[in-house]
């Protein structure tokens, strides 16, 4: 089927977006590993080399290890909760008992949210929802008799609200990969199971989840990689805010390099993130395919 | 007894879906409403839905040079780096999804290896690199930043589009005699067309909606709309019937995407792995 071809011909195909690859990713990665070993401030004239001093002092940098930690538990909660929300909707989608019509009408509309500007959807939630004099979550809140409620103060309130609203725009995408997943599985095999007389979590448990698993590998890994290096939302609500209780790795190094003007550590700490989510993707990859095999 | 139990369950089922559906609606149709209030109503409390339409947000003082100008760059941005990595991807991809040959697995392990980088972590080098080369706020520099995420988008995409058009194809044009180059030109490329449409489109919406690279590489000269929009909250602060029509003009062209290509958004978004 597929030939060999003059190598001549092959590289000139591909040569061109190689060397823009190398250009706009390798060589700011290696430079930013360089800069690193400096102690590059912007602000003065002399960058001394300082060798790893820079990770050193990341590593025993309290707000950094926050960062990291903050960085990683948020991706796979949301993550988690992504997945078992979008599992329950996309099942629901794709429920006989549902007009096709209707399915593909709110599949059409949830992409609403996944496809506008975060920072479009951000300023909505920051002010027409969550505002704590004028936002609907408050005024809600006050319909019941409740008091209104300040989510941008305390420890927890912050998180959770960039939480919520990181789910609701980002389990669409989940949704609409585990439906196609879902139409995938042959029809004739739901209906021997109904004629054997399989529940529906029997079905889900025995049918579904082991055609699905593939299915939800690949969105389980997309989105925790764009939730650990989530920024957009994060920096328009909270910025890391109070305090530096919801910053994340983004934020860390843009702050440390466009506030502060360190940008050796910066890089440093650039660094350390790139290499905290090859790490974390290549280690979940193992442990799904270990499963797969076991 | 038992048809009535299932109509309600029927019901249930559809309920719930057209929640989701509204709830996915409520931001967007609350920037709109937001958008024809005057600022009283914008601020009513508690929020209301009753209110007398204006367009008065929607003039030049607030669409004034500033806004517009941002949204020509951002026009401007997107689609240079969208044409770019289309005509590089055109090629590359083919070689991928057609050809056989030594360091095929490495080329496409590092173009997929740029989609693990977190875009701050090239924002730094960038910013340092740009700024020693006297390249920060130009359109070139902006250009060749969003090839970062543009390339493994396309490139992965379109291979899938490829991949799908049966071999047989090239085959039989190869016995009516074209050469590699005719059949890629006359009979690939047609049969993908509608592919290469939805991966520009894609990536146009990915670029249109950047925020950070724009933030920190762009000046007054090739400042981007959500960049234009994020410093415009601060400056109209309560008066979110301005804002709402900013954000209301950069929402347009995910809507029209939307519209139009949304079959093909599953494939574009988890480039290939899953088919929608």
């Amino acid at each position: 089927m597929l030939e060999k071809h003059p190598r001549r011909l092959i590289y000139g195909y591909t040569w061109p977006t190689i060397a823009i690859v190398i250009l706009v990713g390798v060589v700011p990665i290696l430079f930013s590993v360089f800069i690193s070993l400096f102690n590059y401030e912007l602000t003065s004239a002399e960058q001394p080399f300082i060798g790893l001093k820079n990770y050193i002092d990341l590593l025993g940098d309290k707000r950094f290890i926050h960062a990291a930690v903050f960085t990683v538990s948020f991706a796979l909660v949301a993550t988690t909760l992504e997945l078992i929300i979008g599992f329950i909707f996309a099942g629901l989608l794709y429920d006989k008992d549902i007009k096709p019509k209707f399915s593909s009408a709110i599949r059409t509309i949830m992409l609403v949210p996944y496809m506008v500007a975060p920072v479009v959807i951000s300023y909505i939630f920051k002010t027409m929802i969550y505002d704590v004099n004028f936002g609907f979550l408050s005024a809600g809140l006050k319909a019941i008799g409740l008091p209104a409620l300040n989510v941008f103060s305390g420890q927890w309130n912050p998180p959770i609200a960039v939480l919520i609203m990181e789910i609701f725009l980002r389990t669409p995408f989940v949704i609409l990969i585990l439906y196609a997943g879902l139409t995938t599985i042959p029809p004739q095999l739901m209906e021997a199971s109904m004629i054997d007389g399989a529940g529906t979590p029997q079905r889900i448990r025995h049918i579904i989840i082991p055609i699905l698993k593939p299915v939800m590998l690949v969105a389980f890994l997309f989105r925790f990689m764009d939730a650990l290096k989530m920024f957009d939302e994060m920096y328009v609500l909270t910025r890391g805010g109070p305090g530096y209780t919801t910053e994340n790795l983004s934020l860390f190094v843009a702050s440390q390099g466009f506030e502060f003007s360190h940008m050796g550590r910066a890089s440093a700490a650039a660094v350390l993130f790139f290499l905290l989510v090859a790490l974390v993707c290549g280690l979940l990859l193992k442990i799904f395919n270990q499963k797969e095999e076991g | 007894m038992k048809r009535t139990g299932k109509t309600i369950v029927r019901s249930l089922k559809h309920g719930i879906l057209g929640l989701y559906g509204l709830f996915s609606l409520f931001p967007l149709l609350l920037i709109v409403l937001t958008s024809l209030k005057k600022k009283k109503d914008a601020l009513s409390n508690p929020p209301t839905f009753i209110f007398k339409p204006t367009l008065e947000n929607y003039t030049g003082d607030v669409f004034n040079m500033d806004v517009l100008h941002a949204i020509l760059n951002s026009l401007i941005i997107a689609l240079a780096a969208t044409t770019i990595a289309i005509l590089l991807g055109i090629f590359c991809s083919y070689a991928l999804s057609r050809l056989r040959y030594k360091g095929k697995t490495l080329t496409q392990g590092v173009i997929l290896s740029l989609r693990l980088i977190p875009p701050i972590s090239l924002v730094i080098p960038y910013f340092i690199i740009f700024s020693k080369l006297d390249m920060l706020d130009r359109y070139p520099s902006m250009i060749l930043m969003y090839l970062t995420i543009c390339l493994p988008l396309i490139v992965w995409m379109m291979k899938s589009f490829y991949d799908e058009t049966p071999v047989e194809l090239d085959e039989a044009a190869k016995i009516d005699g074209c050469t590699q180059f005719q059949t890629l030109r006359h009979v690939l490329l047609p049969a993908i067309a509608p592919g290469i449409f939805a991966s520009a489109a894609l990536t146009f919406i990915v670029m249109w909606n950047d925020f950070m690279f724009a933030l920190y590489i762009t000046g007054s000269h090739t400042r981007t709309l959500p960049v234009e929009i994020y410093n415009s909250i601060g400056y109209y602060a309560l008066d979110w019937g301005k804002m709402s029509a900013m954000a209301v003009v950069a929402i347009i062209p995910a809507i029209l995407f939307i519209a139009v290509a949304q079959k093909y958004i599953v494939k574009g978004l988890t480039m290939g792995a899953v088919k929608g």
